[in-house]
């Protein structure tokens, strides 16, 4: 199976294969075996040409992983992915722009704005109390407010969706 | 000494005190809120008490609740932490009528330095200088934008009724004040029940230094030194040193006389904080004074060598002080670091979640103070501080090695942590040449989350494949983890899993 993993903008080409089991990473001609281990669920100890990693893996609304101390986003395609994008098709797993979501859980303070209100990017939709720090959340792209899912004196949980903007 | 200590705290600081206890001999008392049943400090202690639910205003500051475990389990005295009740002059005389002692200091000093207005006029009264500002809370909004466009913009308009960084805002432009003074009356209201704010000049390359002190019942006052708290974000402080690269001793000496006499000035016995402000000419100002223990006090432990629980056990039970003003020693170089459970590269959101995996860093000259374990959840309700990591060194350079390397062994799986951005800033350059104040951040922003996104083509090609290893085996697993449905649907990976035959 051929993967491109998009990480910090860094595109990384491989395939993997499995032979009893057993993970290979195959690259231009030679395969190599994976000297992949689990440690915990979701973070493993790999180590890969004698370098020693320890790497955890998760998944909050998006794949995330940490790797020497650095936490950051991969975005992971198999070949079907690939080629649904090689035929012009949207992958349709790109999540629409104008939603806002809840990007911490907390408690609605405010809400700024109402459905119909034309908003510019940037501009304050609402402010949400977490962890006794007010923090406000902005449109993420301009356009017109379409919905509102909350009210104030509402606690939301991370992701939840919170407002739309078209 | 006393036999039966109650801790009206949580997490790391309730663990904190617990331990030094059992070093006395003396018992320990937890309480605990719903969410806290197999919290380490519950653990760790000799008695337990439920208090209620997860909310803090429906546990942690339940005053009659704290009250009622003070009787029931016999405690004969109360150590209130920081933050919660700590600087709450009603609960501390509570404690007191039921017979049991507060360790703190008396309540009409809390009472004062609480009030920071109160506290600004006892400090010119007695000769210590303070930053230039209003003297009273706002009352009218115009007339303090008057006096605001006076001092000279920009301004911090701060919360009169309690720190942190809570209600605290900065005022660039004279259009902004309405607005930003309405935003830190919220947000003093929601975290402090006490809405009214203050303006202050804002000062040049300011630089956050404090001075531990410590007051006994018969009249003896020192200084344990400074702490440098320079390295903040968003008026929080995140990484803390001392010595502080920016003093000379001359105007230590002068700083620390200047603490010495505000604790004295106000009667103030135990253990307490006086922060300053020094500007870049070394003119230092009266910020504020924290009649508690600080969430930093381990670096100075770990240059005197003085445990400072200890500390204010002995002068919580009447014992004079056990050193002079001369015994005091700093020895080497301590520096903390604040891991947060939050993300630096989402503008510091709070993260929660479930700790999947834990390796606590050790080794010499390393101490982790905390109270997370694997399969512990980080819940919104309270603080976002997972504990500190504090290393010392024969000089500053071999505690920031130090520091980097703890920081590079530390591993919280399955939450974003403040470790990255802690060791970014302990290998920038600047921090690294001792040249920095509290702007630090705000400079240097850019360069600090440049690094957070640094990753070495193999360490890149490294997590790629784990990821999509890991994502055939969740596959094989059979388990869903995709939450979003716009993402991709798991019956692919299936599909993968059986064209690849995976076991």
């Amino acid at each position: 199976m051929k993967f491109v993993a998009e990480i910090q903008e860094q595109d990384v080409h491989f395939e993997l294969a499995a032979d009893n089991g057993q993970l290979r990473a195959i690259q231009a001609d030679s395969g190599i075996s994976l000297d992949l281990h689990m440690l915990y669920p979701g973070v493993y100890s790999l180590i890969l040409n004698h370098h020693s990693h320890v790497i955890t893996v998760r998944f909050n609304s998006e794949l995330v992983v940490q790797v020497d101390g650095v936490s950051t986003p991969v975005v992971l395609k198999d070949e079907m992915a690939l080629q649904l994008e090689a035929m012009g098709w949207e992958s349709a797993l790109d999540r629409r722009m104008g939603q806002v979501l809840a990007p911490i859980p907390g408690l609605v303070t405010q809400v700024l704005k109402s459905v119909g209100d034309v908003v510019t990017e940037g501009d304050a939709l609402l402010i949400m109390e977490a962890m006794k720090m007010e923090n406000e959340l902005k449109a993420p792209v301009s356009g017109t407010v379409q919905s509102i899912h909350v009210q104030s004196g509402q606690s939301v949980e991370k992701g939840a969706l919170i407002l739309e903007i078209a | 000494m006393f036999r039966k200590i109650l801790i009206v705290n949580r997490g790391e600081i309730a663990l904190r005190v617990m331990r030094t206890c059992r070093e006395m001999g003396i018992q320990t008392v937890a309480v605990y809120s719903d969410a806290d049943r197999t919290a380490p400090h519950v653990l760790f202690a000799d008695e337990a008490y439920h208090l209620g639910p997860a909310p803090s205003n429906q546990s942690y500051l339940k005053q009659e609740k704290l009250l009622e475990v003070l009787k029931a389990s016999g405690a004969d005295a109360v150590h209130p932490g920081y933050g919660f009740l700590s600087e709450n002059t009603a609960f501390a005389a509570a404690v007191i009528k039921a017979g049991a002692t507060f360790i703190g200091p008396p309540a009409p000093a809390i009472t004062l330095m609480g009030d920071k207005t109160a506290a600004r006029q006892q400090m010119i009264k007695a000769g210590v200088p303070v930053v230039p500002g209003t003297e009273e809370p706002i009352e009218d909004v115009s007339e303090a934008r008057r006096i605001a466009e006076k001092i000279g913009l920009p301004v911090l308009v701060k919360a009169a009724g309690g720190g942190g960084g809570k209600g605290m805002r900065l005022v660039h432009k004279a259009s902004e004040f309405e607005k930003t003074v309405a935003q830190a009356q919220r947000e003093a209201a929601s975290a402090f029940g006490d809405g009214r704010v203050y303006i202050e000049k804002y000062l040049e390359e300011p630089h956050h230094i404090e001075f531990q002190i410590l007051a006994d019942e018969h009249g003896h006052v020192i200084h344990l030194n400074e702490r440098e708290c320079s390295i903040q974000r968003r008026y929080q402080k995140v990484v803390e040193e001392s010595p502080s690269p920016f003093l000379t001793p001359e105007i230590r000496e002068k700083m620390g006389q200047a603490a010495v006499e505000a604790a004295r000035s106000c009667g103030y016995t135990n253990a307490g904080t006086v922060e300053f402000l020094v500007d870049k000419h070394r003119n230092f100002y009266f910020l504020e004074m924290n009649t508690r223990l600080q969430v930093e006090h381990p670096v100075t432990e770990m240059v005197t060598q003085i445990d400072l629980v200890a500390e204010q056990l002995k002068i919580a039970c009447g014992e004079p002080l056990s050193l002079t003003q001369k015994d005091v020693r700093s020895t080497g170089h301590a520096i903390e670091c604040r891991i947060y459970a939050e993300d630096a590269r989402m503008d510091f959101a709070p993260s929660t979640g479930v700790i999947q995996a834990l390796f606590i860093p050790n080794g010499f000259g390393t101490r982790f103070d905390g109270a997370i374990q694997t399969g512990c959840e980080i819940t919104p309700f309270y603080d976002p501080m997972l504990g500190k990591l504090v290393t010392w060194g024969n000089d500053r350079e071999t505690a920031l090695d130090r520091m980097h390397r703890a920081l590079s062994e530390f591993l919280v799986a399955g939450i974003e942590t403040s470790i990255g951005f802690c060791d970014a800033v302990v290998q920038h350059p600047t921090f690294r040449s001792g040249q920095y104040d509290t702007h630090f951040y705000e400079m240097y922003k850019s360069d600090l989350l440049a690094t957070l996104n640094d990753l070495t083509p193999e360490a890149a090609r490294a997590a790629a494949l784990t990821a999509a290893a890991h994502q055939l085996r969740q596959a094989a697993n059979g388990r869903l983890i995709s939450k979003n449905k716009n993402k991709q649907p798991m019956n692919r990976w299936l599909q993968i899993r059986r064209g690849e035959q995976l076991q």
